[in-house]
């Protein structure tokens, strides 16, 4: 069953020139226990769309469609409701760990304030629970009462993770948890969330723009391009088989140890204007297989299996019940 | 953080050194002989001014007289005003208190409230409320803080009941320290409106951007996501970060708050190091506006000292390096 | 400002044109004051001794009979001069030791940029106070005392301007080229950083014409030369203030406030359209 249903969510931002369609028309659901991994080039929505799950946008976004959260519609809520949800069922581990810790602030308080916010506990209470949470995620004790410039980057990551899982939320959105750390605390990072989704059943959405990264820890995967969802399918599926010009493009830019000496080949060409996307496939202008029908393509995600789509007119399967529009 | 400290403590000294240079330099350009500039009296003997030269070492090679006003100046011998016919501390020292009398509860509440509308105005960023604060901040800025004594003296003449000028009524034998207080309070009261006042503008405006600043770090988003109010959002996160670079900033306009101060003492008589420095001007009391200059001058010197330690104790990254 | 889109997006600022339409109105004043002017500034009417606003004098009279509004029409001369001479002399000294600080590096910048702080502490109106006392209240005294007090603002935006352009590839090549470090100055440096000066520029002005009024009202400087300042002076020592004669005393000083506001909003403007903040910030849902 699934935790979280986001239902053709579109993010717009009004800008001085013109619309910008962050997130447009975006179909993905998270399953209890289950790590998604949302992959795409930078300016391809993923972080908006883990903004708009959080709600924390600008006063500039205007958001539409549906976020299904156990049964509930999130965009329904008001701002106060929604408070009870935001970091308490729902938390995020925001990209640049080292800018998301407040600089004046000891890091025991900071993880300490969701808990005094949504546990209901005293000052003291939360102190001592969050140097337990901190040992949890590897900070000692004697670093509790530090202040951020006083930790290296990988223990300020632990912070952050600490902070987000306090309450013990049921979704986690990790957005590049490991930019900027070195391999050995990447794989430490990942080894914990990976920890933390055995141990409390946590569903995890994690953005990134290194597939390969996002294929060692995520069951699922979706791939995304210029606001919208190319393809989505278990990992098997979309590493082993992928179907979109688009992830087959990403694979081939990962070097890869059984392919020393190939070129890995970047994707040629730059991500579309989002005020001004192409008509039809979006992915066109830079497509090696691109064809006369593809201008005229809608967005559809073909169903390859129960469990893997393509949006890609070259892809054999039926086209899927709900159209996203 | 002593590292901090002594490294700021320093700065203060050199500059309070090139102060003393400065000063030393601007008043031996004074046109003709120093002795009579300094002293200005058509009774002096020759006597006297031979013994006058040789105190002040008026009659030495240059780097001696430097010397030697460095050492006049630390032993507090600031010289005589010819004016008074006292020396020069003795006429600085009850100026000095009673501005301090005006300029530091002025300056308290022009923080407080400056700040406030600041935090205020840079959280409604682009609202009504905003759009209010930041149009009267501009204008408190712009407006000439004598210009605002002379409106407010016109009120009050209006009004009727309020004193617009000195700091005590004069000819009045007080029974009791209650009525001196309320007495001199009352004489304070439009000199701290205006002094406040203008102050307040400038801080207002520095925190609001400090404020819209912050909002954009990437903190206050991380923040804001554990689920809390604007309201806690903008206290527990925003101000403890937004006050630094608004701390380093009223520091350094400091000297805008002291000039302010002098134009007010000035518009309403108020017996302080301002009005001191206006008159001296007119009696060409050039010791008395030499040694006026040097205590500003320090009294900004040390502000900004006080301002340094305040960013340090607010600042962890300072406090615990 | 040189290219459209920039011109475009200047006006479109609400402060910007609001500050650039008073700027406007204070020069064509300044500039007409002979033919805008109802009377000559020093012409004296004897029937009419501090007179509230007429239909003769609309802005009234002064205590020698001096007409309030001429005053001020012709006192814009002075206020502005001052303010754009002062600043000239500012930008000069200011973007010299900017540039050089920021090139040259080293002891050069410390020592320039301890200088600068110190220049940016001391009481600057209270120093300037002192100075004209001692050298003598001539006009050009006033606006050398200003401008040389007004220069580390600037000289502290240039540098920190210097130091990213130092670093660009076209510098770098045309040192390679063996071109001199004047030539990179003037050729390659200058030009990228004057645009950042303007915005500075118009709050030197607005600062210039406010320390010029103060030290007028003060006393010093030529009391002879009118100006906002000097009629404020003349009101506040002549008693008109405390007898209420609010047609003297409220308009000098509420052209003082909308001259300063002109170049500030025009500042701010500046400031906003050429060096916009990379950052949109706003983190608030719309809700």
């Amino acid at each position: 069953m699934s935790l979280l249903d986001i239902e053709n969510l579109k993010v717009y931002f009004a800008t001085r020139a013109g619309i910008v369609r962050a997130v447009d028309g975006v179909d993905l659901s998270v399953g209890t226990g289950e790590v998604l991994g949302l992959a795409g080039e930078s300016g391809s929505g993923k972080t908006t769309l883990g903004y708009a799950l959080m709600r924390v946008l600008p006063r500039n976004a205007k958001l539409d469609g549906r976020i299904i959260f156990e049964g509930r519609d999130l965009l329904s809520l008001s701002a106060t409701e929604f408070n009870r949800v935001r970091g308490r069922e729902i938390a995020m581990v925001f990209q640049g760990s080292m800018n998301s810790l407040n600089p004046v602030v000891r890091v025991e308080d900071q993880v300490a304030e969701p808990l005094i916010l949504h546990g209901g506990l005293s000052e003291d209470e939360a102190k001592k629970r969050a140097r337990e949470l901190l040992a949890e995620v590897g900070v000692s004790e004697d670093k509790a009462k530090s202040y951020p410039h006083e930790l290296s980057g990988g223990l300020k990551q632990r912070v952050a993770i600490a902070m987000a899982i306090s309450t013990r939320p049921k979704l986690l959105i990790a957005d590049e948890p490991t930019t900027a750390l070195d391999v050995v605390t990447q794989a430490q990072i990942l080894r914990l969330i990976s920890e933390l989704r055995d141990r409390f059943g946590l569903s995890v959405i994690m953005i990134s723009h290194d597939l390969s990264l996002l294929s060692e820890v995520c069951d699922r995967l979706a791939i995304m391009y210029a606001g919208k969802i190319v393809e989505v399918g278990s990992k098997v599926e979309v590493v082993n088989t992928p179907e979109h010009p688009y992830t087959q493009a990403l694979l081939a830019s990962i070097p890869s140890v059984e392919r020393v000496g190939e070129d890995s080949t970047s994707i040629p060409g730059e991500p579309p204007d989002p005020i001004n996307p192409p008509s039809g496939c979006r992915f066109m202008p830079r497509c090696a297989y691109a064809r006369s029908e593809c201008k005229e393509f809608n967005g559809y995600l073909y169903e390859l299996s129960s469990t893997h789509r393509a949006a890609c007119v070259l892809v054999g399967g039926k086209p899927i019940e709900r159209v996203p529009r | 953080m002593g590292r901090y400290i002594a490294k700021r403590a320093l700065t203060s000294i050199i500059t309070f050194f090139a102060v003393l240079v400065l000063t030393f330099i601007l008043f031996r350009l004074l046109p003709g002989n120093p002795v009579l500039l300094l002293f200005r009296n058509p009774q002096l003997t020759q006597q006297q001014i031979a013994q006058l030269s040789a105190q002040f070492g008026l009659n030495r090679p240059l780097y001696e007289q430097f010397i030697l006003f460095i050492v006049n100046v630390f032993r507090g011998n600031w010289g005589l005003s010819f004016y008074y016919r006292a020396p020069v501390t003795q006429v600085l020292f009850p100026a000095l208190l009673n501005s301090i009398i005006l300029i530091l509860p002025s300056t308290i509440l022009a923080i407080l409230i400056g700040v406030g509308l600041g935090v205020i105005s840079g959280w409604k960023r682009n609202t009504l409320t905003d759009m209010a604060v930041l149009s009267s901040s501009l204008v408190l800025y712009a407006i000439p803080t004598f210009w605002l004594g002379i409106l407010l003296i016109m009120l009050a003449v209006r009004i009727g009941g309020i004193p617009v000028s000195g700091m005590l009524s004069i000819g009045v034998s007080f029974t009791s320290p209650t009525q001196y207080l309320g007495n001199l309070l009352r004489h304070l009261l439009l000199p701290m409106i205006t002094l406040t006042l203008v102050t307040l503008g400038q801080f207002s405006i520095i925190m609001r951007t400090s404020v819209i600043n912050e909002l954009t770090e990437d903190y206050v988003v991380a923040a804001y996501a554990k689920g809390m109010s604007e309201s806690r959002l903008i206290r527990k996160h925003v101000v403890p970060n937004a006050l630094l670079p608004t701390v380093s900033i009223i520091a350094i306009s400091i000297g805008t708050v002291v000039a302010g101060a002098v134009l007010t003492e000035t518009v309403f008589s108020w017996p302080g190091v301002g009005t001191l420095i206006y008159d001296s001007i007119a009696r060409r009391d050039y010791p008395v506006l030499q040694g006026a200059f040097l205590i500003v001058a320090l009294s900004v010197i040390i502000s900004n000292f006080i301002a340094d330690l305040v960013y340090a104790y607010l600042d962890p990254r300072v406090k615990y390096s | 400002m040189s290219d459209h889109s920039t011109l475009k997006r200047y006006l479109g600022n609400r402060k910007g044109s609001l500050g650039l339409a008073i700027l406007v109105v204070l020069v064509f004043m300044a500039v007409l004051a002979p033919v805008i002017s109802p009377y000559k500034a020093t012409q004296i009417d004897p029937t009419a001794i501090l007179q509230p606003p007429s239909a003769k004098h609309l802005l009234g009279t002064n205590e020698v009979g001096e007409d309030i509004l001429s005053l001020i029409i012709w006192g814009s001369r002075i206020s502005l001069l001052v303010g754009f001479l002062a600043t000239f002399v500012a930008v000069l000294v200011g973007t010299a030791v900017g540039v050089v600080a920021g090139y040259i590096g080293g002891f050069t910048d410390e020592a320039l940029m301890r200088i600068t702080d110190f220049f940016l502490v001391i009481p600057a109106v209270v120093l300037a106070i002192v100075v004209a006392a001692v050298l003598g209240n001539t006009l050009l005294n006033v606006i050398l005392i200003i401008g040389l007090l007004s220069w580390p603002s600037t000289a502290r935006v240039v540098r920190s301007a210097t130091l990213v352009y130092k670093q660009m590839p076209f510098v770098e090549a045309s040192k390679c080229a063996g071109a001199g470090t004047a030539y990179i100055l003037r050729r390659h440096i200058l030009p990228n950083v004057l645009p950042l000066v303007y915005a500075n520029t118009s709050l030197t002005i607005a600062n210039s014409i406010f320390t010029q009024a103060a030290l007028v009202f003060l006393g010093v400087g030529d009391i002879n030369d009118i100006s906002w300042g000097q009629i404020l002076h003349f009101a506040y020592a002549s008693g008109a203030i405390t007898a209420g004669d609010y047609w003297y005393a409220i308009p000098p000083g509420l052209m003082i406030v909308v001259a300063v506001l002109g170049f500030a909003l025009t500042g701010y403007a500046l400031d906003e359209v050429l060096n916009p903040k990379l950052k949109a910030g706003v983190v608030f849902e719309s809700a």
